[in-house]
């Protein structure tokens, strides 16, 4: 119980409530104890990197183990995870000889295997993956994007007016109008600058500030010690 | 099946088919087109074009290979405006990717155009874990946060360093961001509390989220997407400070047919819906 309880809970609770009088009270020692505990975020945050590769490792195992489907795919990522970190744990992996390069610079070096795999192996990947969207939003869009109500329908003309204001060749449709003036409002480019100036401006605005709400309204729980989920209780 | 029927249940593989081939045509024959500068844009030129000759301008990379073609562009622009107006330029990244993309256009543009010197002219510090921790933790102290750069030395023993203590001695901030960590993060943690000024380029799909800070004014301007950054080679073009339109004109013929050929699906594919609706409420 103390362990798994208050310990964390007072941990939290300290911390939270110095960072927070940190912004008011500047002055050492508190000041300088705000400052620490960020430090302690960027210590905490490379750490998670290490819990996130065990459960990718756990993860894939299970399903080689269990022979689920698609378990030849999870062999491939585990391969391909243990090639990566070697590469990049092991700072005399490198192309051709001479190089002594100091821990942790060798990634950024073109003659590194590790550089070589994130260029030549990671970049097309990630690139292609990303590329594949176009294809699956045009299908979607073609398929989805219905005017079946007024709203669909508000959407479906915002929409279809940013996708061709944005471009050169969509904006030649309402190149005829004046540059200036009141008939000058309604050139696509005008138009769509004024979709995601005002509509979508104040409903981001509107998205941010709840969202802002929310995160003060759940800190203030988490440091009075009300919200008790991360301790995995109800 | 008439042909509304059949529009309505038209294969797939038949718009992948037209929306590849409505990219890679223009692609491979590209073609010029008058493109108007967006006051946003504007906005970015005249924040940059205020800064005196010699100031610190802190980029930081927060986008990875599968946004490059929508980033990359503006920041090869922006750094060779940055490097022709000499200015000492500190590079970081709250993106592991960053690291990589900052290092290619580092060495294309710092390196292979402008000849400019590493830790007089410029500084990789590199990746840091922590997301917006790591932009408050700047503001204290580079050299805590990034004790080495990213050939393992000492961040404090370059003269670029020298006199850098933390975001104070910043006098611009450029983030170019494809999403969290990024603009929005800049914005909160740095260029807000500590009245420093900053601009972005991200992606087309940032826009969105990244416009009421640039309305409020906390933000000055924006290049969004590749029409932002074809739009910033225009405006440096016309201003004299580039010779030839970039990589960012060159993908926005393929970018126009494409959502030209999009809109196109869009419309087919309500008309025939509305058709059908109307048969079966006659029937």
């Amino acid at each position: 119980m103390l362990l798994k309880r208050w310990i964390p809970l007072f941990i939290l609770v300290f911390v939270g409530i110095l960072t927070l009088i940190h912004w008011f009270v500047p002055h050492d020692p508190i000041g300088s104890l705000g400052r620490d505990f960020s430090q302690f975020f960027d210590i905490i945050a490379s750490f998670a990197i290490i819990l996130g590769a065990a459960n990718l490792l756990k993860l894939q195992s299970m399903k080689i183990s269990q022979r689920k489907k698609g378990w030849p795919f999870n062999l491939v990522t585990i391969i391909a995870f243990a090639l990566t970190a070697y590469v990049g744990l092991n700072w005399h992996s490198y192309f051709g000889g001479g190089h002594n390069y100091l821990a942790g610079t060798h990634v950024n070096n073109p003659d590194s295997h590790f550089f070589w795999v994130w260029w030549y192996v990671f970049t097309p990947l990630s690139a292609t993956m990303y590329a594949l969207l176009a294809f699956y939003v045009a299908s979607a869009s073609y398929r989805a994007f219905r005017a079946r109500n007024v709203e669909a329908t508000v959407l479906l003309v915002a929409g279809i007016i940013i996708m061709i204001g944005r471009v050169p060749l969509g904006q030649q449709f309402t190149a005829w109008l004046p540059d200036s003036g009141f008939w000058s409002i309604f050139r696509l480019e005008r138009l769509s600058d004024w979709i995601y100036s005002y509509p979508n401006g104040a409903g981001q605005r509107a998205i941010m500030i709840g969202i802002a709400l929310g995160v003060v309204s759940t800190s203030l729980r988490l440091i009075l010690g009300i919200e008790k989920s991360f301790l995995g209780e109800e | 099946m008439d042909l509304f029927e059949k529009i309505s249940s038209l294969d797939r593989r038949w718009i992948f088919l037209v929306i590849a081939l409505s990219i890679l045509i223009p692609l491979l024959f590209p073609f010029t087109q008058p493109l108007e500068v967006s006051p946003d844009v504007r906005a970015v030129y005249e924040a940059l074009a205020a800064l005196p000759e010699g100031s610190t301008v802190l980029c930081s990379f927060e986008y990875g290979p599968s946004t490059l073609p929508e980033v990359h562009p503006m920041a090869r622009s922006v750094m060779r405006y940055l490097f022709q107006r000499d200015h000492k330029v500190i590079v970081m990244a709250l993106w592991p990717d960053g690291l990589f993309m900052s290092r290619d256009i580092l060495d294309e543009i710092a390196v292979g155009e402008y000849q400019a010197e590493y830790g007089v002219d410029y500084i990789n510090l590199g990746y840091k874990a922590g997301n917006e921790v790591v932009i408050k933790s700047i503001a204290e102290s580079f050299s805590r946060t990034y004790p080495v750069d990213t050939r393992g030395q000492s961040t404090t023993s370059w003269p670029i360093m020298h006199g850098i203590e933390n975001l104070a001695n910043i006098d611009f901030i450029f983030s170019l961001s494809a999403g969290y960590p990024g603009t929005v993060e800049w914005v909160q943690y740095a260029a807000d509390p500590y009245n420093k000024p900053m601009t972005t380029g991200c992606t087309a799909v940032q826009v969105t989220e990244v416009v009421p800070y640039v309305r409020s004014g906390q933000c000055a301007g924006i290049l969004g997407g590749l029409a932002g950054a074809a739009e910033f080679e225009v405006l440096l073009m016309e201003k004299g400070w580039l010779t030839e339109l970039g990589a960012g004109n060159r993908g926005m013929a393929a970018q126009s047919v494409a959502h030209l050929v999009l809109v196109a699906f869009i419309i087919i594919g309500n008309v025939a819906f509305y058709v059908e609706r109307r048969r079966q409420r006659k029937f």
